[in-house]
């Protein structure tokens, strides 16, 4: 069995482009990280490609720019500048083969948006619109209804034939994500077809009714059974089983650390770690504004001080549904190097009442429009995050496993809790990412190439995206 | 002349009582000093090693370094100048820790940082005041300042039984943080999930 599943190819990806869909194989998939022939992604993107003798690397030549690889080198030179990736550059016969997410080199490059989404095998490129949909199917008293979330919105029509409707978007391609264990009276089948989605009706459903037709970002069909009465179970609720709260997050604050006096870390040739943060923070929020029109807050967006009670008071008072807070280490070891993403450990105020939050003895009454009391969770302001530290947690966990993405190898302890300071306050899911070391030469490098400051936040788009349609079950309680 | 004689007197009684004094403290030494605990790995023995003629009494207390990968401390035996309370131990533990890292070590905390004052509280508490060069002199980094604050905060508590969490003030003011990261606004209990375990 182990051996069958080994030997299995990793399923391609599929390139998306507005000229059209393309099949990108994949090679070899180990250790997490699929690797892709780089002849085939010079014959994609039309870029030349020559070995080169006397080096015995192979050369890209975009545009001006070259980009030089070699055998066994996880780090490639583009355009002049060093570019960590995932894994070596490998040779097999005469196939030179690279880690996927080389296209993120090429994104620069070429000047135009590469965008790997591993977990539905996609690369969208350039202008293509491939929104992510999300279903989830629910019982009601008169049937059943189908939600169909879509970010970023998109305009579409629906359509019925027979059993067989079809909603079809304004788009290039959908990155559907699979709905299961639905019951097939209610719906047979649902697929993705470029644009379109094909959601055939089980055999219970006698009419279909489409409400919110105004919102872009969501869909209702109501899906109309012959005798609802009598269908009608106690169980109301069946969606795909990894989310548990769809269309949640719509504000999210950015923490770019230090500014002004406080410079941070630095590095050897004089980058200071307030001017990095503020890259990547700046970055980050126009991807987030523009392709997914959440609200993004930055708690600095020039070089000025921000008192560390301030940046979290800033996320609370605009009911942020993330804090992200963004950082380069510093050490006096030049050759500590990687990334790491912190969280609170609540532990350490377990004496200043930590334990305590979020349980019975912090609720408070106070009366309400009308008469009456109404209980409500008091939260020492100092202590905000403790209540909220298990999401925290879990928000640090998944970008730990994902951070790889950005070319960067991570620390030998790459997520830890500690008493952070600036997250102690915030009132919503936080976390610190320490994004390199400034005292590192490569690091450093790195830290202040646009590439790598690009990918950095496109691994944070990616996250926030997934966390859109809700946060995965961990079998924990709900924020 | 009679005078003279009884002032002899009591200076001799006076030597003698002092001689017995310190018999005494050698012989049987202080609880506090007695209580000492293996940790981590680094067994701190508390014998007050008697040195040549003329050496002051010392301790071996655990100290603590940066490990060799830099992502952790590592505890170093160190010997220590003994002091008869466990505050003025403790000023001795943390000045020791302040002071240049043992041959092949790498220490935590800047350079030129001094101990201005340290007090502890009933409560088992200690309070560290640091000169303001560990905020000037650091390189920045949360996991450095981590090492930085972690050092202090185990060397006290690790060797001092008694003394369960420690808090940093800096220039005899509570602080924020150091450089921005680790809250220092209360007392730290030990840390040893910092510290590595030497092969």
């Amino acid at each position: 069995m182990l051996a069958s599943a080994s030997a299995q190819a990793p399923s391609p990806y599929r390139v998306i482009g507005s000229d059209g869909t393309r099949t990108l194989p994949v090679v070899r998939g180990s250790g997490g990280t699929d690797f892709v022939a780089l002849d085939t992604l010079a014959r994609f993107f039309n870029i030349a490609m020559r070995e080169d003798a006397r080096t015995g690397g192979v050369v890209l030549a975009v545009g001006a720019q070259r980009v030089a690889l070699t055998e066994g080198q996880a780090t490639v030179s583009a355009g002049g500048r060093l570019v960590s990736l995932s894994a070596p550059v490998t040779k097999d016969g005469a196939a030179w083969i690279v880690p996927i997410d080389f296209l993120r080199v090429l994104d620069h490059l070429l000047d135009r948006r590469i965008d790997i989404r591993r977990g539905s095998r996609l690369v969208v490129v350039g202008t293509a619109v491939v929104p992510r949909v999300v279903l989830q199917f629910e019982r009601t008293a008169s049937g059943g209804r189908l939600v169909i979330t879509v970010e970023p919105g998109a305009t579409s029509r629906v359509t019925r034939d027979g059993n067989l409707v079809t909603v079809r978007f304004q788009a290039d391609a959908l990155d559907l994500t699979p709905l299961v264990q639905v019951p097939a009276e209610w719906l047979a089948t649902v697929r993705a077809d470029g644009p379109a989605l094909y959601v055939e009706l089980g055999s219970t459903v006698t009419n279909v009714r489409q409400a919110d037709a105004q919102d872009l970002g969501h869909i209702t069909l109501d899906l109309l059974g012959a005798s609802p009465v009598a269908q009608v179970r106690p169980d109301p609720v069946v969606s795909a089983p990894s989310i548990d709260r769809p269309g949640t997050m719509r504000t999210v604050v950015i923490d770019p650390g230090h500014g002004g006096a406080d410079a941070g870390s630095r590095s050897a040739s004089g980058l200071e770690e307030k001017q990095v943060t503020l890259a990547v923070a700046q970055r980050l929020k126009g991807m987030l504004e523009s392709r997914f029109g959440l609200r993004v807050i930055l708690t600095r967006d020039s070089d000025t001080d921000v008192a560390i009670d301030r940046r979290a008071e800033l996320a609370n008072n605009n009911k942020a549904d993330l804090f992200i807070s963004l950082h380069a280490n510093g050490s006096p070891i030049p050759a500590m190097r990687g990334w790491q993403v912190q969280s609170l450990d609540p532990a350490e105020y377990a004496s200043s009442g930590g334990t305590q939050l979020g349980g019975t003895d912090s609720d408070a009454s106070v009366p309400v429009v009308g008469g009456g009391m109404r209980v409500i969770g008091a939260v020492p302001w100092l202590l905000a995050q403790i209540p909220q530290a298990d999401r925290s947690s879990q928000l640090g966990g998944m970008l730990a496993a994902r951070l790889g993405d950005a070319g960067l190898p991570p620390q030998a302890v790459p997520f830890y809790q500690a008493p952070l300071r600036v997250l102690v306050g915030a009132n919503m899911p936080a976390i610190l990412v320490e994004m390199g070391f400034l005292t590192n030469p490569l690091d450093a490098e790195l830290l202040a190439s646009s590439v790598f400051q690009g990918a950095v936040a496109e691994v944070l788009v990616s996250i926030i995206s997934e966390l859109r349609g809700g946060w995965p079950a961990t079998g924990g309680g709900d924020r | 002349m009679t005078l003279t004689r009884r002032l002899w007197g009591y200076l001799g009684l006076a030597v003698a009582g002092a001689a017995l004094g310190v018999w005494l403290v050698t012989l049987w030494r202080p609880g506090w000093l007695m209580d000492r605990r293996t940790r981590d790995g680094a067994a701190a023995t508390a014998t007050a090693a008697d040195g040549a003629p003329g050496d002051a009494r010392r301790i071996s207390a655990s100290l603590f370094y940066v490990a060799p990968g830099g992502d952790g401390l590592i505890a170093v035996d160190q010997d220590v100048l003994y002091a008869a309370s466990p505050a003025d131990q403790a000023r001795r533990i943390v000045e020791r820790q302040l002071a240049a890292a043992p041959q092949g070590h790498a220490s935590a905390i800047p350079p030129g940082v001094t101990l201005r004052a340290l007090f502890l509280t009933s409560r088992g508490e200690a309070y560290v005041d640091l000169s303001r060069d560990v905020v000037t002199g650091h390189p920045g980094g949360s996991l450095h300042e981590l090492l930085t604050v972690y050092a202090i905060v185990n060397a006290v508590t690790v060797n001092l039984p008694g003394v369960t969490a420690v808090q940093i003030l800096v220039d005899g003011h509570e602080v924020d943080t150091l450089v921005g990261h680790l809250d220092l606004r209360h007392p730290l209990r030990r840390g040893t999930r910092w510290v590595q375990r030497t092969p």
